[in-house]
């Protein structure tokens, strides 16, 4: 069998085992998963998020832009390994934390210093930013909380990034 | 098909990199002879004349996959393909025209690959497909997907495809 074929076997295997993912609902409040990177609070909207994971071991992607830092291994299954750090300020990190997020089709994380918790902000303390008003479009709006500001990803628009960039 | 059938891959373990290539994909095995070689214009495409063979040309492909990475073992082998794709064998047809001023006929080329290799059988099962946004692309480059083990993974690798965009980012 030649890898042509070899490829598309498993290719079928896999779509068939694709789930729906439930998302996570939301009332007055939004909930967010906030982590921070150079003294900077950056946050998710928690329904994107899947899992914080842990892991030493951070594999080599050949033939891709600088921010797609490598491959980790979750339970046996490759996931694309962006460094946030690199993406917004052209400098990379070198941690073992990552944001998993809960995107089956596309087994992205996110590469970050620290998270530091899950909370909860009323809408009204959220202030939302037009594209012209965000860096790169890649944030959507700001937490105003009284200790500090927390950006929050603008998720599609990065991972747009990628897909432009892997064209 | 049954996933728990095996399949023969090529294993080479060229540090820090684990790769498998499919081995039907690989028509022979040949022992590195400097003697051999004919010119070394490019230290990236060379010309291989084994004993009562035809020119063969040979990338250093492995050295492409990480270019700052230094070179692999001395202790090398090359691994020969035949390209199956004509517009594969035009490109490569041209770029020894240009680098060599030699006109070569067969559809043949070498992989220079260090000599750390053995055959493993691997179960399709084990074998896990790139995921969504960069898979198109490194599909196309020949890294068709990965063995994921605890401390390590293989690449999974096409020759022909990897060493067709190798070609064609030398020519730019």
């Amino acid at each position: 069998m030649n890898n042509s074929e070899l490829l598309q076997t498993i290719e079928n295997k896999e779509a068939t085992g694709l789930q729906n993912i439930s998302s996570v609902s939301s009332e007055d409040s939004l909930k967010f998963v906030i982590f921070s990177m150079k003294e900077k609070l950056y946050s998710l909207p928690a329904e994107m998020v899947l899992e914080i994971f842990l892991t030493d071991n951070i594999f080599y992607i050949p033939f891709c832009p600088l921010y797609v830092s490598g491959f980790i291994n979750r339970y046996g299954e490759p996931y694309t390994v962006i460094d946030l750090l690199a993406l917004l300020e052209n400098e990379k990190q070198n941690t073992r934390k990552f944001i998993i997020l809960r995107r089956k089709e596309s087994q992205i994380a996110f590469m970050v210093e620290d998270v530091i918790d899950i909370l909860s902000f009323p809408k009204n303390k959220i202030l939302w930013m037009s594209p012209k008003e965000s860096e790169g479009g890649f944030f959507s709006g700001v937490i105003q909380d009284p200790s500090n500001d927390i950006f929050i990803l603008q998720l599609d628009k990065i991972l747009q990034r990628l897909e432009n960039d892997m064209e | 098909m049954t996933w728990n059938k095996s399949y023969s891959f090529a294993q080479l373990d060229c540090e820090p990199y684990n790769f498998i290539l499919n081995q039907s994909q690989i028509a022979k095995i040949i022992l590195f002879d400097q003697s051999s070689l004919v010119k070394t214009k490019n230290e990236m495409v060379f010309l291989y004349k084994p004993e009562g063979s035809e020119f063969l040309p040979v990338m250093d492909l492995f050295n492409y996959w990480d270019q700052n990475k230094n070179q692999i073992s001395d202790n090398q082998c090359i691994f020969s393909m035949t390209i199956q794709d004509p517009k594969k064998q035009l490109l490569f047809k041209r770029v020894i025209k240009i680098l060599y001023k030699i006109d070569i006929s067969i559809p043949n080329a070498g992989i220079l690959a260090p000599s750390h290799f053995s055959f493993v059988d691997i179960k399709l099962d084990d074998i896990k497909l790139l995921p969504g946004l960069v898979k198109n692309r490194l599909e196309r480059r020949g890294l068709l997907g990965l063995v994921m083990n605890e401390q390590n993974i293989l690449y999974w690798i096409d020759l022909e495809k990897m060493a067709y965009f190798f070609l064609k980012d030398m020519m730019r």
